[in-house]
């Protein structure tokens, strides 16, 4: 038995040509996957991460669901897009298509074994297009078939193209899918747009999600991807910085414990001068979890005047915990900005001392240090409203979370030499 | 208050303390002074609850309690304060969310109500002003690039928000100049009072013109070599250990 059994049979001769035609992509997915098949621990880039859980099972594609629809909110259900029913910002337009057009070509590109097995296999994808500035962020839930998710796999498929000067503010939730989520994520930006794209995986199935980012001439991607659930999750995002000063920032969270696997894979190729990626990973590992971050950046011949930083920081909580970390980079110029580094601690004893002798418990004064651990990655998400649900989420995976959100929620007013303030005394 | 019996402390296996008897009733004020080494910060992290110190023998008790029996933040929470000689930096802790969760453990401990947001800066501001503590250190992580003399300070308007019973200082007085020193000092005596205790650990007897102990002890190799009243510091000021240690050193082989 194996996940490939699920796989149609190819659709026509496309598996040799480009892929120009829908059914060419997927032929091309499918003969990527007949010939290179799922990945095991011996493919290099999942060595730490094994899907042979998922592999052997003949898993069958999420049925369709008449699921009604939510008035704001895109929701996939078993990885199928039902789209919202209230009018949207005029800059915004959401689609359900059927057909692939020139999908899947990034996903190709990248032989990626997963991202393949979803141009195979999804139904309908979410179009979502951006002319202007998006008044307020497309939101978009994955979610199971109440009664399919345990033996189902959803393979949800969004296309993301934003015109040159848009912005919009994408934030996407997977929880609570099917027992194997395959997402992918198609992004174009043109030049000078802006998407700032939010991920929460709490899903308590297998997540494998690609995302895949083409960047025109001073663009800017700013990713917050979070991940505190899954048995194994794993990301993938790779970002392709093609036009001149395009900027990426990628910021990724792990929250892991019991057996949770959290695994991110992030790469950027810098093929355009004066482009610049900022990568930043905090894990907090605890039991027997486990927690994987490569982070690559590719300064490509021509692309001068970059810069490119990796760093990860790791909190290891459990002595039966594991991480590995690995930020690198491959410069093919000479004048480039860059740094990496990555470290791996457990929580500082001298300030868990110093904060215990103030007459805070020991289980609160390592959630305190644990979130300020991860606060300076919760403050970099500029929108309030989703900073806070952002905050909510990982507290509410912290133990002892509660504490920080009462500290923070009940606002202390430092400003009382402020005559405008004075009234907050009364 | 305090009770320190015959005690015996090992800090990796050698021996710190060494049959350290001290008794601090309250409404008193004692300073301890004592060479480099001499085992004063030891001391205080034994009384504080920190890893690492193994009390061979000897007791302690905090307002009738066994104190070595009580957790860390069970001391802090039955009132006992540790003014740190390095106070910690903890970046990503903002100052007042710190105090705040402090002072609320140490209440709800004590089976009292927890402070408003409103009554809580209330009292930060009063504090604050006392210790003329700039707002702005108010709301940075919790000693997160503070100078020297801004980590004392900060120590003081805790323990001036915490309002312990017991306040142990260890050099609070080192590194601070001249108006920071009359500023600490007048946070300490603002404390003062006949159910508060103090224990002054420090190197200069400049301190003690601000606050005034009711005695003064001489630490030296892990003992209590000499007690007296303020004029001993003075006379320590003047001579310096080497007297001390010297007979010290006679009375411990005669022992
Ligand atoms: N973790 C440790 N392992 C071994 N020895 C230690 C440890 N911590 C402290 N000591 C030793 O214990 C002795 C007493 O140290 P302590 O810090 O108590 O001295 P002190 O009287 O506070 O000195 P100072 O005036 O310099 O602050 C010193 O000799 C010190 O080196
Ligand atoms: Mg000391």
């Amino acid at each position: 038995m194996s996940l490939l059994d699920t796989l149609p049979a190819a659709t026509g001769d496309g598996a040799r040509g480009s892929a120009g035609s829908a059914a060419d992509a997927r032929d091309a997915a499918i003969a990527l996957l007949r010939s290179t098949g799922l990945p095991t621990k011996k493919t290099e880039a999942w060595r730490f991460t094994s899907v042979r859980a998922i592999a052997e099972r003949a898993l069958p594609v999420a049925p369709t669901s008449l699921t009604p629809p939510h008035p704001d909110v895109v929701r996939f259900v078993g990885g199928h897009p039902v789209l919202p029913t209230a009018p949207r910002s005029p800059a915004v337009s959401l689609a359900r298509v059927s057909h692939l057009g020139p999908f899947g070509a990034e996903a190709l590109d990248a032989a990626h074994p997963f991202a393949a097995l979803n141009t195979a296999l999804f139904s309908d994808a979410l179009v979502v297009k951006v002319m202007g500035v998006a008044a307020r962020p497309v939101f978009v839930d994955h979610v199971a078939f109440e009664n399919e998710r345990a033996d189902t796999a959803a393979y949800a498929r969004i296309r993301v193209e934003l015109a040159a000067n848009a912005e919009l503010v994408l934030v996407e939730r997977y929880r609570g899918a099917s027992a194997l989520s395959d997402s992918v994520v198609e992004i174009v930006l043109g030049e000078n747009a802006k998407l700032v794209h939010l991920r929460t995986h709490e899903d308590e199935g297998a997540l494998v999600g690609s995302v895949f980012v083409r960047q025109a001439r001073g663009s800017r991607y700013v990713s917050h991807a979070l991940s505190f659930y899954g048995a194994p999750t794993r990301l993938d995002l790779r970002v392709r910085l093609e036009g001149e000063g395009a900027e990426c920032s990628l910021d990724g969270v792990a929250l892991v414990a019991g057996d949770v696997h959290s695994d991110h894979h992030v790469r950027v190729d810098h093929a355009a001068p004066r482009t610049t990626s900022r990568m930043r990973h905090r894990a907090v590992v605890s039991d027997r979890a486990t927690s994987v971050f490569d982070g690559q950046a590719h300064v490509l011949p021509g692309a001068a005047g970059c810069e490119a930083h990796q760093h990860s920081r790791n909190l290891l909580l459990s002595d039966r915990g594991t991480v590995h970390t690995k930020p690198h980079l491959e410069i093919h110029v000479d004048e480039v900005v860059a740094s990496h580094g990555a470290t791996v601690g457990a929580l500082d004893a001298d300030a868990l001392f110093y904060l215990r002798a103030r007459g805070i418990s020991e289980s609160d004064a390592k959630t305190l240090l644990t979130y300020a651990f991860l606060q300076e990655l919760v403050d970099a998400i500029e929108h309030p409203a989703l900073r806070t649900a952002m905050r909510d989420a990982l507290l509410s995976q912290l133990p002892g979370g509660e504490l920080v959100r009462a500290l923070e929620d009940d606002a202390l007013d430092f400003e009382e030499d402020h005559p405008t303030e004075a009234e907050d005394d009364a | 208050m305090l009770s320190i019996q015959n005690l015996h402390v090992e800090v990796g296996g050698k021996p710190i303390l060494k049959g350290l008897t001290l008794e601090l009733k309250a409404g008193e004020v004692h300073a301890i002074m004592g060479p480099n080494g001499a085992g004063k910060s030891t001391l205080s992290y034994v009384l504080a609850g920190r890893d690492g110190y193994e009390v061979k023998a000897g007791s302690i008790t905090f307002l009738g309690q066994d104190l070595l029996a009580m957790d860390v933040s069970e001391r802090a929470a039955a009132g006992l304060f540790l003014g740190f000689q390095y106070p910690v930096a903890i970046p990503g802790v903002s100052n007042l969310h710190f105090v705040r969760a402090a002072l609320n453990a140490q209440r709800k401990a004590r089976g009292e109500a927890e402070l408003s947001a409103a009554e809580l800066m209330k009292l930060a501001r009063e504090k604050g002003k006392l210790v003329e503590l700039p707002a702005d250190l108010m709301k940075r992580a919790v000693n997160d690039g503070f100078s020297g003399g801004e980590k004392k300070r900060n120590e003081i308007f805790q323990m001036a928000m915490l309002e312990p019973k017991l306040a142990v200082l260890d050099e609070t007085d080192s590194g601070l100049d001249i108006d920071a020193l009359r500023v600490v000092a007048s946070g300490v005596n603002a404390l003062r009072s006949p159910e508060r205790a103090m224990l002054v650990i420090t190197h200069y007897q400049r301190l003690l013109d601000h606050i005034v102990p009711d005695r003064v002890h001489v630490l030296v190799d892990g003992r209590i070599v000499e007690s007296g009243d303020k004029s001993l510091a003075l006379r320590l000021e003047d001579e310096g250990y080497e007297k001390i240690r010297a007979s010290a050193a006679i009375s411990g082989a005669a022992s």
